[in-house]
């Protein structure tokens, strides 16, 4: 028995790997893919519930890795294309992505502190909590815009993101955050990068004692996790990239500390979203809702479980997501970057057709338009944020 | 270079408006091609009401074809009766969340 919770760890963890490197593949697809095979009558539901987290946890230490180097964005990582690009071009992508997976380590404690804190007051608090959530979300969303210096194009940055956002969710459109994020974040970027033929610093690789954050962006960077994250942990619709736009509000990060608190956030989101499936029954992210389906109830004894899972899957994520950084930063040196920008874009095309269907590549072009018309409007790229913001706010209020 | 990216969103999303409301719903009179469909397809159902129960702040329409359809609060009743409605296909419920009964 014991063998087998192992071997189920390990493959979870090869399988995280596998889908935070690809974009495309999502841990709900595979997670699906096993829960409707015959395989999963030939394991235990304990066994099954290992993979899935180990998987999960995983993916959210290994999905910067192609956001920061390729700046192919996936759905839980897409905001550390922003400052990420940014440090790769000055030769710093083995820094960035460190800095991520510092973050998701940073994430553990957070997870075993919230977990008491959750049992007792999340039932106390949803309700007030899923009330309130639309309000703080329009009031992130003002102080997005006019905080600006040219708030009008902040303003129609924001509008035209939240439109596209609207729209998508509405539309028959196959994994519709796919060409959503891609197009808005990722390929605008490249896009950008290709036409002003920008190049790239040879890339450093730095140890992990050299990649550090001073005590002020740790401080800033805990605080802003610590604050935003167990809010944006328990309610549909509302995530990581939500909790990322609040805390990075309401504490100004830097480029270095933006990376720590989105590596960070993503992990303890996924964390707390098992533990939200044991206390209120109701699933936020697609991996609790396949493993409430697995157990029927989750038990403590499996939430004790889930979290030891969570801690060695950590582990071996970390490791496993600073040899993956290294050897890509090293092939990177190798290659012109505009070519491999180049591929890349044809890439998540391609992937957007294959994955998505026609409408998904006219929400991804669209999208590469607004986060283009952004970045020659020297707006932040945090405005683009209204394709979610809008759609969740407008999900909440009716 | 801004002004064009500036236009093409724009036409962007109204070519993506229009496609929301002018597409024409597909008609489904069994779960088993339901199943086969994207999230949010416009879809037209018709069956007869054989079971109807509440959830949350929503009533679940079972059909006669093994078709659950969502309605939201306040919603008529349809026990036995033969409907026909428009809605959207949402797999998170694995129904047909309604947007408009057409006859009853």
């Amino acid at each position: 028995m014991i063998i087998e919770l192992i071997i189920a760890l390990i493959i979870g963890v090869m399988a995280g790997t596998f889908t935070g490197l690809f974009p495309g593949i999502h841990i709900n697809l595979v997670a699906t893919l096993l829960i409707s095979s015959s395989l999963i009558s030939l394991v235990s539901p304990l066994t099954a519930v290992i993979f899935i987290v180990a998987m999960s946890i995983t993916h959210t230490f290994l999905d910067f890795i192609p956001s920061i180097y390729l700046g192919a964005p996936q759905e839980d990582s897409f905001l550390s294309i922003l400052p990420g690009h940014q440090l790769l071009k000055e030769g710093r992508g083995h820094e960035a992505v460190v800095l991520t997976l510092y973050g998701s380590i940073f994430a553990l404690p957070v997870i075993l502190i919230f977990t008491p804190i959750f049992v007792f007051i999340l039932p106390m608090i949803y309700g007030l909590v899923a009330l309130i959530m639309p309000f703080i979300l329009i009031f992130i969303s003002l102080f997005l815009i006019f905080r600006e210096e040219n708030i009008f194009s902040s303003f129609l940055v924001f509008a035209l993101s939240g439109l596209l956002g609207l729209l998508t969710f509405n539309l028959p459109i196959k994994e519709p955050l796919m060409p959503l994020l891609t197009g808005l974040f990722g390929v605008s970027a490249l896009f950008i990068s290709i036409k002003n033929k920008s190049g790239m610093e040879k890339q450093k690789e730095l140890s992990l004692k050299e990649i550090k954050l001073t005590k002020n962006e740790f401080g800033k960077a805990c605080s802003a996790a610590i604050i935003s994250s167990p809010f944006c942990s328990f309610l549909p619709g509302i995530g990581s990239g939500h909790a990322a736009v609040i805390g990075s509000e309401l504490i100004e990060q830097n480029n270095k500390s933006f990376l720590f608190l989105v590596g960070s956030l993503n992990t303890i989101v996924m964390g707390l979203s098992f533990v939200t499936a044991y206390v209120i029954q109701k699933t936020r992210t697609g991996s609790a809702t396949i493993i409430q389906e697995i157990l029927t109830k989750i038990t403590f004894q499996n939430l004790m479980v889930i979290l030891l899972i969570i801690i060695l899957s950590s582990l071996f994520a970390f490791f496993i997501g600073l040899y993956i950084s290294k050897k890509a930063s090293t092939v990177l040196n190798k290659i012109s970057y505009r070519l491999l920008s180049i591929v890349t874009l044809v890439v998540l095309i391609s992937l957007t057709l294959i994955f998505s269907n026609f409408l998904g590549l006219t929400v991804l072009i669209t999208g590469a338009s607004i986060g283009a018309f952004c970045i020659l409007s020297n707006s932040r790229r945090i405005n683009l944020m209204g394709c979610l913001l809008i759609p969740t706010i407008i999900y909440y209020l009716f | 270079m801004r002004h064009i990216s500036l236009i093409s969103s724009i036409i962007g999303i109204l070519i993506l408006g229009l496609l929301l409301y002018l597409s024409e719903p597909l008609l489904v009179d069994s779960s088993k091609d339901f199943h086969k469909l994207n999230d949010n397809q416009k879809v037209l159902v018709f069956g007869k009401v054989i079971k109807e129960y509440y959830s949350e702040d929503s009533k679940i329409l079972i059909l006669d074809n093994n078709l659950s359809l969502f309605c939201k609060k306040p919603c008529d009743v349809y026990l036995n009766k033969k409907i026909s409605a428009i809605g959207k296909k949402d797999s998170f419920y694995n129904s047909v969340k309604i947007s408009k009964i057409l006859n009853k």
